[in-house]
């Protein structure tokens, strides 16, 4: 780490409003799952398979699925972890493809990661304050001797008690060692928080307490957040845009009212119908969509729609036609042939 | 800080919980057990006899009285003499210092080599850890003191190089076991998140991931030294570590395996010595084992 570069990088790239911006184009991730007798892949299953994906300053943007629809892969990409096999992430205007090391490095902090497991995610053999005033240690924002102040300062921020900087995470409860990993991923002042299933190993109260921190985070300060959650009702909560995946493509794309309230995908509606109404008649009442049989082995795909072997409009078209996304007006794009949606033919 | 405040801390005025590191923990259960203070206590004694040798020693340890050879204890020679009549309790004394440096610098020597190689291996896997895997193997396939007498071939005999080679032997030893456990945390999430604030690959094995894994690291190194001092008694014995007039517990056995006609106890005190101290080792690796992995996490 040497500190001519870090200086350099701060000077040159003060981010600008406009630079706030992630696009994501055709992202792509394979991973294998047999090896042949010398380690060469022979099967491999695509778990992202053609993203897009675009977030600006201030937009929450939710991303919902089922398990291993490729919603946590695509949060890895975007959380720089990850490289994809193809497309490309473009951060703040640089393509994060074609960066040097340090300058990938540097760029990272633009956007912070919160991680699902908050017991893993925080080092046990490091103390509290350690934890989330590494970040400015590690980009040279505080010495050694100044991480106490700017742990503590950072700790306030998320509602903790400041004296918990001396504490290690065993000591902590789950909803707390959550909101240190958020003051973690403040410390840097990012314009982009990644969430990846943020509040699913937390019990029902701490949930919504950890919820309501980054709405208020959103609100009073303008954070953008990339959600991922396999609850349509948690996303509903935070998020601007919602994107559904399935199978590792979006299928659905829109602003959060109107998929809610007019979903086009039948997954998407089924996905709907399987949140709860907090009103018991109404709950009673309602028409459930269930979806038939489980999603198939990404491994070996059907032809044309992912979702044809579970859709109940499913018609001949559908096995020999891929529907792509496509628009139907204010920003809401379905990937489904009822839709009017095109594709190549399979 | 930009971000705003969301709640006022309201818990602050709580009677503050005792804090305790998850090191401070495990050393004071260490210093709970009997066990492992007692080796703890025989380590010290050792050490300090070590240090204040010249004047603890009742004789001069080099100083020969061929009159007197083979004396039996007494109170004036409390573990008699060896066959050049030099005092035994002097050279068991004097010789602490190498029974104690001699595994230090091995141990050393394999910590230099395995540990650094070990966590790259285990954290960045492929090639890297195919490479110094596949290097470690061939050093394992190698008959372990065989080797060591190889080296002290080309070199030459003497403790240093002993122990140097010694270290190479229990370098892949300690290797193994620390690739091992990173790997096992390399799949933590706070590795991720390290990765995540930009943390650079020699910060997160050395921050993040050697104090992870120092558990099993202390417990394969404690008992490596145990192995290391019987290993420089087995070649000081055979003639190939410290060189007369110089005296290791190995080569007084060795004296008294040459008389055992004329002085049949001569073994014990050095043996006894010997026996001792690795079991002392042992015993705090075991301990070590114990009282960290009873760590509670989760």
């Amino acid at each position: 780490m040497t500190g001519s570069a870090s200086i350099d990088a701060i000077a040159k790239d003060q981010p600008s409003a406009a630079a706030r911006e992630l696009r994501a184009h055709g992202l792509v991730r394979t991973y294998p799952i047999g090896r042949g007798a010398f380690g060469r892949a022979h099967t491999a299953v695509r778990a992202v398979d053609g993203v897009d994906l675009e977030i600006t300053a201030g937009v929450t943007v939710g991303v919902v699925g089922e398990s291993g629809s490729g919603k946590s892969t695509l949060g890895r990409l975007v959380s720089l972890l990850e490289r994809p096999d193809a497309g490309r992430i473009v951060l703040d205007g640089r393509d994060t493809g074609r960066l040097h090391r340090a300058e990938l490095q540097e760029l990272r902090r633009r956007l912070q990661v919160v991680f699902q497991d908050p017991f893993g995610s925080l080092d046990p053999t490091k103390s509290i304050g350690h934890a989330v005033a590494e970040p400015l240690l590690v980009h040279r924002r505080v010495r050694r001797s100044g991480m106490a102040t700017a742990a503590e300062e950072l700790l306030t921020t998320v509602g903790l008690d400041p004296g918990l900087a001396r504490r290690y995470p065993e000591q902590l409860s789950g909803g707390q060692r959550q909101r240190v990993c958020i003051a973690r991923a403040l410390a840097l002042e990012p314009w982009l928080l990644v969430a990846d299933e943020p509040t699913s190993a937390l019990d029902l109260s701490t949930r919504s307490e950890i919820l309501n921190l980054l709405l208020s985070l959103q609100q009073d300060t303008g954070l953008s957040i990339l959600l991922i959650s396999h609850d349509f009702a948690t996303v509903q909560h935070l998020a601007h845009r919602v994107a559904v995946m399935y199978l590792g493509r979006i299928v659905e794309e829109g602003p959060t009212h109107d998929v809610v309230t007019n979903p086009q995908h039948p997954y998407t509606s089924a996905l709907l119908s399987a949140v709860p109404v907090a009103d018991p008649p109404r709950q009673r009442a309602r028409q459930r969509v269930v979806l038939r049989g489980e999603a198939p082995n990404p491994a070996r795909l059907p032809s044309g729609c992912r979702f044809r072997g579970r859709c109940r409009f499913a018609v001949a078209e559908c096995a020999t036609t891929d529907p792509q996304l496509t628009d139907l007006g204010s920003g809401h794009r379905v990937a489904c042939l009822l839709h009017g949606a095109v594709g190549p033919a399979a | 800080m930009t971000a705003t405040t969301v709640t006022a801390p309201s818990t602050a005025a709580a009677a503050p919980l005792p804090v305790e590191s998850p090191w401070r923990q495990a050393l004071r259960r260490l210093l709970r057990r009997p066990s492992s203070v007692v080796a703890l206590g025989f380590l010290l004694v050792l050490i300090v006899l070590a240090v204040l040798a010249p004047w603890v020693a009742p004789h001069d340890p080099l100083v020969q009285d061929l009159e007197s050879s083979f004396a039996p204890y007494s109170a004036q020679h409390w573990l008699g003499t060896d066959d050049l009549g030099r005092d035994v309790a002097s050279r068991l004394i004097h010789a602490i210092r190498l029974a104690l440096l001699a595994p230090l610098i091995s141990v050393g020597v394999a910590v230099l080599l395995g540990v650094p190689t070990g966590l790259w291996a285990g954290l960045a896997r492929g090639w890297v850890d195919a490479v110094l895997s596949r290097l470690a193997d061939a050093l394992l396939s190698l008959p372990g003191l065989a080797f060591a007498l190889a080296i002290i071939a080309v070199v030459g005999p003497g403790l240093a190089n002993v122990m140097v080679a010694l270290g190479i032997v229990f370098a892949p030893t300690l290797f193994r076991v620390v690739r091992g456990a990173a790997m096992a945390v390399a799949e933590e999430p706070f590795i991720d998140a390290a990765r995540s604030i930009g943390s650079r690959t020699w910060r997160i094995l050395w921050v993040h991931v050697l104090p992870n894994v120092a558990a099993p690291l202390l417990v394969q190194a404690t008992i490596l030294m145990g192995l290391a001092l019987l290993s420089e008694a087995g070649l000081s014995f055979l003639g190939l570590g410290v060189q007369p007039p110089e005296a290791s517990w190995g080569s007084m056995l060795r004296t008294a395996y040459d008389n055992q006609f004329e002085a049949p106890l001569a073994v014990l005190p050095p043996g006894i010595a010997v026996v001792l101290t690795v079991l002392a080792f042992n015993t705090i690796g075991d301990a070590i084992r114990d009282v960290m992995t009873a760590r509670g996490r989760r």
